[in-house]
């Protein structure tokens, strides 16, 4: 295996960051994920003309959750440094890109980040100061994530091929179901608290509305948002033209 | 807090809308951190705190899964907490959320809006240059977002700036009837979220456990 140098592995990291930058519905990532790969096809292919050739392969439709393309890329590089055909590199990108969005949004958009965002929010309700909510979220959140990145492009590039092996060792499915659980707890405190502190107010008849709400918006599924903030905009636009009128 | 308009937050804004999807992602576009840091600008990071913690009850379900179109929370706290300031608490509140919450969905269209562009400027593989080209690309969309954003803000902070105070003025709940409005609606996308996660029979059991853990710390604390 040719050892990536230190310093094409580092630009390719801080590419990682930009590789939703012009997220289209064309290419989606695709051209994120040539950019964030050009520093491993300069050191692969020093000749302009043989440069060329290989970023036009990668100049393609390509998705997958931002933090987990590195896995994605990882591997491509490792195909690349590998000298595999073009052809299978292709197959390859369009065989890893299901599971690098449906594993990332599971593991992450609904794992982790709703369950960090909750324990800030907890914190918070409970007297926490602005500083410490946000610091507690921030560096809770972005330690894994960061790590998340870093362990996906050198797992990825050690991996190459054999991805499909790696991610299954790796056990990231049962990370994203510890993750959603740990969601749910949050989601159970956060409600609570908010909750206890209806009952401190003296508003404890309001509550049974809070529960239908919430089972409403629970048997409603994910189609909530809109309607919701439609409903709760207009309703404080109505109450505003209600207030000036009386 | 609102005796000023202060150009800081349209830069906020700016790095808030790439936060959100194209440069870094490191969650800072959250309307809870979102809303500390435009409170913090504002002189009044607890006014930031409320109103994006009310606002990150009802934006926790979003998921940008597939790259779909998903309403954007950074910019609209900022837009949000600026309001936040005008009035009563309570109105402020109620006009914060409200605008949190529209200022979002306007975001997402935008940034629509700039997709379809990227997809005029995008190279394909016979272009020439291309080397230089896949960069620029990128760049070209981390500028556009910044600017998206930073419009974004700057429109949002003159409307609250010209109408902030004649609705405020006319809100006509209280304090407390105000943030029971906003976190009885929270409940619908808090729900939501739930099932986002799994749903009431997969996960009802760590749910109970958080509400039993949440009713206890919040009788005792």
């Amino acid at each position: 295996m040719r050892v990536m140098p230190k310093g094409v592995r580092f630009q390719v990291f801080l590419r990682l960051f930009l590789v939703q930058a012009c997220w289209n519905t064309r290419s989606m990532i695709g051209h994120g994920f040539a950019f964030a790969l050009l520093p491993v096809l300069r050191w692969l292919h020093p000749d302009p003309v043989a440069l060329r050739e290989s970023l036009a392969r990668h100049v393609m439709q390509f998705n997958a959750h931002p933090y987990l393309a590195a896995l994605g890329i990882g591997a491509v590089a490792r195909l690349e440094a590998d000298g595999r055909p073009g052809e299978e590199i292709a197959h390859f990108k369009t065989a890893i890109r299901g599971p690098l969005g449906g594993l990332g949004d599971r593991l992450v958009w609904a794992g982790w980040l709703p369950a960090i965002s909750l324990a800030a929010l907890a914190a918070a309700i409970l007297g926490a100061s602005p500083a410490v909510s946000v610091i507690l979220f921030l560096l809770v959140f972005n330690a894994g994530h960061l790590g998340l990145r870093a362990w996906s492009l050198s797992a990825g590039y050690d991996a190459g091929f054999d991805l499909a092996g790696r991610l299954k060792g790796a056990r990231l499915d049962r990370k994203a179901e510890a993750t959603g659980r740990m969601a749910c707890f949050f989601l159970g405190l956060v409600v609570g608290l908010l909750f206890m502190r209806g009952v401190e107010a003296g508003l404890v008849a309001w509550l049974p509305l809070g529960v239908l709400f919430f089972l409403g918006g629970n048997l409603a599924r994910r189609r909530t948002w809109r309607p919701a903030a439609l409903a709760t905009a207009s309703l404080i636009a109505v109450l505003t033209i209600a207030g000036a009128l009386l | 807090m609102v005796d000023a308009f202060p150009l800081g937050l349209i830069a906020l804004g700016a790095v808030l809308a790439l936060d959100g999807t194209s440069v870094g992602q490191f969650m800072i576009s959250r309307p809870l951190v979102a809303g500390v840091l435009a409170g913090w600008f504002l002189g009044d990071p607890l006014t930031g705190l409320w109103v994006g913690g009310l606002l990150e009850l009802f934006y926790l379900p979003v998921v940008p899964a597939g790259g779909g179109r998903v309403p954007e929370a950074g910019p609209a706290t900022v837009v949000a907490v600026y309001a936040g300031g005008f009035g009563s608490p309570g109105a402020g509140l109620a006009l914060a959320v409200c605008l949190g919450l529209t200022w979002g969905g306007l975001g997402s269209l935008t940034q629509e809006k700039a997709r379809s562009f990227y997809v005029s400027q995008l190279p394909n593989q016979d272009a020439p240059d291309l080397v230089r080209r896949i960069a620029r690309v990128q760049w070209m969309g981390a500028a556009v977002e910044f600017i998206r954003g930073a419009l974004l803000t700057a429109v949002g902070l003159m409307l609250v700036h010209a109408t902030g105070a004649p609705t405020a003025a006319v809100w006509p709940l209280n304090l407390v009837q105000t943030v029971l409005l906003l976190v009885l609606a929270a409940m619908l996308p808090l729900g939501s979220l739930l099932a986002t996660l799994g749903g009431l029979r997969a996960r009802g059991g760590w749910m109970a456990g958080g509400l039993v853990a949440g009713g206890l710390l919040g009788a005792l604390l």
